[in-house]
């Protein structure tokens, strides 16, 4: 087939696609708003520095097909299935699931107090070492070679919480493949009807539900095995860096103060190391501030000088601008100071070349495969959430920095790729090995509850005859509410999961002691 | 004029339906054929003669959607035009670019069009759109069906220039997928 013969194919698509396809104008609507209650959030107060807390229990509700309605505060998703790269029906699977509970046996830990003794204390973590087992059988005539993916909930950053694999007893060293951040945006908890802050705050993923829709359709895994976008917008980059520091005793946060005009419609401003500014004026005044320029001897080596600063111009560049240091990030009249000042570099480059000379060179990151990840992550994110994309409030004023934090802390289903082969008739078995930190509420009448949940095919192409789950080292622990079907107290620590049920979940307590 | 009026006068054998189609959808068709064919002389050659395939063409048909009806044929009088002086004008409008981002769904296979017919790709091609989110089977269509360059799909769905691109790339990635899947490629 050439390319040709497919350019004629879609020419016979389908005529409502045709005339859907010129007259589906996309609403540009501000991210990705799941459509939480408003008592599921973490919010920020705007104005007030405040953060305010929702209440939450385990209230049924929020939908979806599970059933079990269960959210959470902190919801540290589901244990997910193994799946593979292409669909096999010459391959079975038996699973088998445990979840260890022996992280909450209390254990002596020591501290230093004020007089440099060591001091000693009790500590238990709310965690689970799960241990997800698959026994996959080859039922063809013929080896099979294939490419197996384990998934799991993670962020960038927290790698202690990453799963080791092996097959048959040995460590594989898997490719990771990163999905997208899985939750949304929404608005500030509180706030007037008349508010437009409608994608202010992250809103992750807190419900099974929410994987549901996340997983469902086959999408997101897609996603996450997609080359990761090319930044090759041009850009003009003013960089503030080599800096005059002010000999003011009064001058209380020294701060720099860029001013310029721009078109909004041909020019969007995006920074790095800047502290503040005048956002979205009508009449295209812009500023953009970097404080606390002064020489800090009393700090680590690497803080003793403020790091660089860059403001970065996509679409056109400014006619001119001008800089004004001020007593402090007021940049009021009067308070202008004429000896601090620092030297501009103006350079014209591509929007991928700037954010990777931000990751890798002015990033406080050690390991230079996260950093390439991490640059990946925050251009993805650029390009759906951010500037370039559906632009959420959340990064509307275009820092950079705080798109790079976040992409190294937004949760996600990352998924660990690794090679199998099962010889014609045999089996091999592939054992993944997470700790999990538990599900939980923060505030409310339900916060000594520790969820722990698992999806037994959600977004998996296996073909599996049967799944077993198991707990063990369960002394510490009682369960309090469970669609498993454990009874420690009868010994009944092993069943057999239906196939047909999604979703098991179970919520534990630590046993208190007098 | 209404769509189901200007049918009629095609069925009727009245040629002020010509005069109609022209009046009513003249700029559609052009915007058509001068994505495919960047020269606006042969636009016209290509949109005069869709005229004259829909004359043609009504009776026996009666579609229901005129607009995608007239355009259909346009593309296809354009992309033979095409065709035709590729050697000399290749590189002009879209419609080289079309083709080299479909290379990559269809590189790597064998030539099977002795097996595959093209009705039966096309059975394949539209089962592979009913599966798709419509935002990303319009932005599809716009490409690879109107052949609207990357900054026009942009502008008409608010979206970045990049992020049409990464869409559609992920798409022909899904497209050629399918198409493995199925057998085709």
């Amino acid at each position: 087939m050439r390319a040709n013969d497919l350019l004629d194919a879609i020419g016979n698509a389908k005529d409502e696609y045709v005339h859907a396809a010129k007259h589906n104008k996309k609403k540009r609507i501000p991210g990705w708003v799941k459509g939480l209650s408003a008592a599921a959030c973490l919010v920020l107060v705007v104005g007030a520095g405040l953060f305010a807390l929702a209440m939450i229990g385990g209230r049924a509700g929020g939908g979806g097909n599970s059933g079990s309605g269960l959210t959470y505060m902190s919801y540290d998703g589901p244990v997910l299935p193994l799946t593979l790269s292409e669909e096999n029906s010459g391959i079975t699977a038996r699973r088998d699931i445990d979840f260890d509970f022996s992280p909450y046996l209390p254990r002596e830990e020591f501290y230093e107090d004020s007089k440099g003794e060591m001091k000693p204390y009790i500590q238990y973590d709310d965690e689970a070492i799960v241990t997800d087992s698959y026994t996959l059988t080859n039922n063809s005539g013929e080896d099979i070679s294939a490419t197996a993916i384990y998934p799991f909930v993670g962020t960038l950053r927290e790698k202690e919480y990453y799963p080791t694999v092996s097959v048959d007893g040995i460590k594989v060293d898997p490719e990771l493949n990163y999905g997208q951040y899985s939750g949304g945006f929404t608005g500030v908890w509180g706030a007037p009807d008349n508010d437009h802050a409608v994608s202010l705050n992250l809103a992750p993923c807190d419900s099974f539900d929410s994987y549901e829709r996340l997983l469902g359709s086959g999408e997101y895994i897609a996603s996450a095995f997609d080359e990761p976008p090319i930044l090759d917008q041009p850009v003009t980059v003013y960089k503030m860096s080599d800096y005059e520091y002010t000999s003011d005793p009064e001058a209380a946060n020294p701060t720099l103060n860029m001013e310029f005009c721009i078109d909004p419609d041909e020019t969007t401003v995006l920074t790095y190391g800047i502290t503040g500014g005048t956002y979205n004026s009508e009449d295209g005044y812009c500023a953009r501030q970097s404080g606390a320029i002064e020489y800090r001897p009393n700090a680590s080596p690497e803080r003793r000088e403020p790091g660089n600063a860059y403001v970065i111009f996509v679409g056109e560049d400014i006619d001119s601008y001008t800089i004004q240091g001020y007593k402090d990030g007021g940049c009021d009249e009067g308070e202008e100071l004429d000896d601090l000042g620092c030297t501009v570099t103006r350079r014209e480059t591509t929007l991928g070349d700037i954010l990777r000379e931000l990751v890798f060179e002015e990033w406080d990151l050690d390991d230079r495969n996260d950093a390439q990840t991490l640059l990946e992550l925050t251009s993805e994110l650029i390009v759906t959430s951010g500037p370039l994309g559906d632009l959420v409030q959340r990064y509307d004023d275009g820092m950079l920095d705080t798109m790079i934090a976040e992409a190294s802390s937004h949760s996600r289903v990352i998924y660990l790729e690794f090679d199998i082969v099962i010889p014609a008739g045999s089996s091999v078995k592939i054992d993944a090995v997470t700790v999990k930190e538990a599900s939980i509420d923060f505030v409310g009448k339900d916060t000594e509850r520790n969820g722990y949940d698992m999806a037994t095919q959600l977004g998996s192409n296996i073909i599996f005859t049967e799944q077993r789950a198991s707990v063990s080292e369960y002394g510490e622990i009682e369960i309090i509410r469970q669609n498993f079907g454990f009874d420690l107290s009868a010994g009944i620590t092993e069943v057999s999961l239906d196939l047909n049920e999604p979703h098991y979940w179970m919520e534990v307590r630590k046993i208190k002691t007098d | 004029m209404d769509d189901n009026r200007i049918v009629e006068l095609y069925w009727d054998r009245d040629e002020s339906a010509i005069r109609e189609t022209a009046d009513k959808y003249g700029s559609y068709l052009h915007a058509i054929a001068m994505n495919v064919l960047a020269v606006h002389e042969d636009a016209e050659e290509s949109v005069n003669d869709t005229y004259s395939d829909a004359w043609n063409s009504m009776p026996p048909h009666r579609p229901s959607i005129l607009a995608t009806f007239l355009g259909k044929i346009t593309r296809r009088l354009s992309i033979d035009k095409w065709r035709a002086r590729t050697a000399a004008k290749r590189g002009a409008g879209q419609t080289a670019m079309v083709l080299e981002e479909l290379e990559h769904c269809v590189s790597g296979g064998e030539d099977v069009t002795e097996t595959v017919e093209a009705k039966e790709l096309s059975r394949f091609v539209n089962a592979f759109l009913a599966d798709l989110p419509e935002t990303e089977r319009s932005v599809f269509l716009c490409r690879y069906w109107y052949m609207d360059p990357i900054d026009s799909i942009a502008k008409q769905f608010g979206f970045s220039q990049s992020k049409v691109t990464s869409m559609l790339f992920r798409t022909r990635n899904k497209l050629r997928a399918s198409l493995e899947k199925e057998g085709v490629l």
